[in-house]
């Protein structure tokens, strides 16, 4: 490098400079000239390139969103299908129970319809049996039976008898201390009113003299019992 | 000076006093006259007068008169007034439970009864108890007795009561 330059120093500074200048001047032009060409055909050939592309993508999406478009057609149509098969099982399903229940319930009123039937032999064959054995028990037995009672009712006469003497005792027991009671009350009673009325008549028939004769007979009998000695 | 020490007969004012009652209004009478000794307005014996019912006046006049006491004399009416409200102070009394108030005839009858017997004069302490239908209960010197007809009328009455009651 540092020789070129100082070649091109050389060649300067020389008297052939202006042919050189001017050679080297249009050695440049011709490299810069074909320099711009060439990144003008880069950008023009990317700029195809891209348009290019750009049209591929759109194809292919137009491409995809058909193509989904119809498998989501495909698959209604599928669905619908399906769903139209469905109900025709329903139905038929459906009527197939119907058929079932009735012959259930057929079969059921027959078992039950036997079920009562046997019941009611069986009662009426007990019933005639019970009869049957009751017309069985013989006279001893009701005798037997018939003094059993009879000595339960003599038992319960006694036991009630015995009650009987019981409460009569007890009631002639209440009566006698009632009659204590009452007794003493109109004792009591019969005393006051002979004391009120004695009290009453005595005192109004006593007379002062004979109030003072009684005090007087008073002092003498404590005279005499020694009252007012010392 | 000394004072003279009168003497009383155990039967004095047994013929004026014969309750209590009419002792205590005795003495405290005689404290109002021994209160206006010094009064100049009266005299003691106007006092006295002005007081006393007239027949303990009368008596208490005769009595002084017995222990030749001058009136005139405040010192020596003075000591024996004193010794008359000692002598009535210590007078027996005989509590007396009866069925009616006695009538003051009656009183002085069974109280001259009484202090004849006990050979002086007494007072009694009447207490009214109508229950008691005739006679009296007495108290006397710490003893009590039943005298009265209550307590015989209830023995009669009772057996009279159990004889009617043994017919029901």
């Amino acid at each position: 490098m540092i020789n070129i330059f100082n070649f091109l120093r050389v060649f300067a500074t020389s008297q052939s400079l202006p042919v050189v200048t001017m050679l080297i001047l249009f050695i440049l032009i011709i490299f810069a000239t074909s320099y711009f060409y060439y990144v003008y055909k880069r950008e023009k050939d990317f700029e195809d390139s891209h348009e290019k592309l750009e049209e591929d993508y759109d194809s292919i999406l137009l491409k995809a969103h058909k193509k989904a478009e119809e498998i989501v057609t495909q698959a209604a149509d599928k669905a619908k299908a399906l769903l139209m098969n469905t109900k025709d099982v329903k139905d038929f399903a459906d009527k197939d129970i119907e058929t079932a229940v009735q012959k259930e319930k057929d079969e059921i009123l027959q078992s039950f319809s036997a079920s009562i039937n046997g019941i009611r032999n069986d009662a009426l064959n007990y019933v005639k049996k019970m009869a049957d054995d009751t017309q069985s028990l013989t006279q001893s037995e009701l005798m037997s039976f018939r003094d059993g009672m009879q000595k339960n009712l003599v038992q319960v006469r006694l036991s009630e008898t015995q009650k009987l003497t019981d409460e009569a005792k007890k009631t002639f027991e209440e009566i006698q201390d009632f009659k204590a009671k009452q007794l003493e009350k109109v004792k009591e009673q019969l005393s006051d009113i002979i004391v009120r009325v004695s009290e009453s008549v005595i005192g109004q028939s006593i007379t002062p003299a004979d109030h003072e004769k009684l005090i007087l007979e008073g002092l003498e009998q404590a005279k005499q019992e020694g009252f007012f000695d010392a | 000076m000394t004072e003279t020490t009168y003497i009383f007969s155990p039967f004095d004012f047994g013929e004026v006093l014969h309750t209590k009652e009419e002792a205590v209004e005795f003495i405290a009478m005689v404290d109002k006259i021994l209160d206006s000794f010094f009064n100049a307005k009266e005299t003691p014996n106007e006092k006295m007068k002005k007081l006393l019912p007239y027949q303990i006046y009368d008596y208490l006049q005769q009595q002084a008169a017995k222990q030749r006491i001058a009136l005139d004399d405040k010192e020596m009416f003075k000591n024996y007034l004193n010794q008359v409200k000692i002598f009535v102070q210590h007078i027996p009394v005989v509590t007396i439970e009866i069925p009616f108030l006695p009538t003051s005839n009656m009183l002085t009858n069974i109280s001259n009864y009484l202090s004849i017997y006990l050979k002086r004069t007494i007072l009694f302490d009447i207490v009214i108890n109508k229950n008691l239908i005739a006679g009296a209960k007495l108290s006397y010197n710490g003893k009590y007795k039943d005298f009265s007809y209550r307590k015989k009328f209830d023995l009669e009455l009772k057996k009279e009561a159990e004889a009617i009651i043994k017919t029901l």
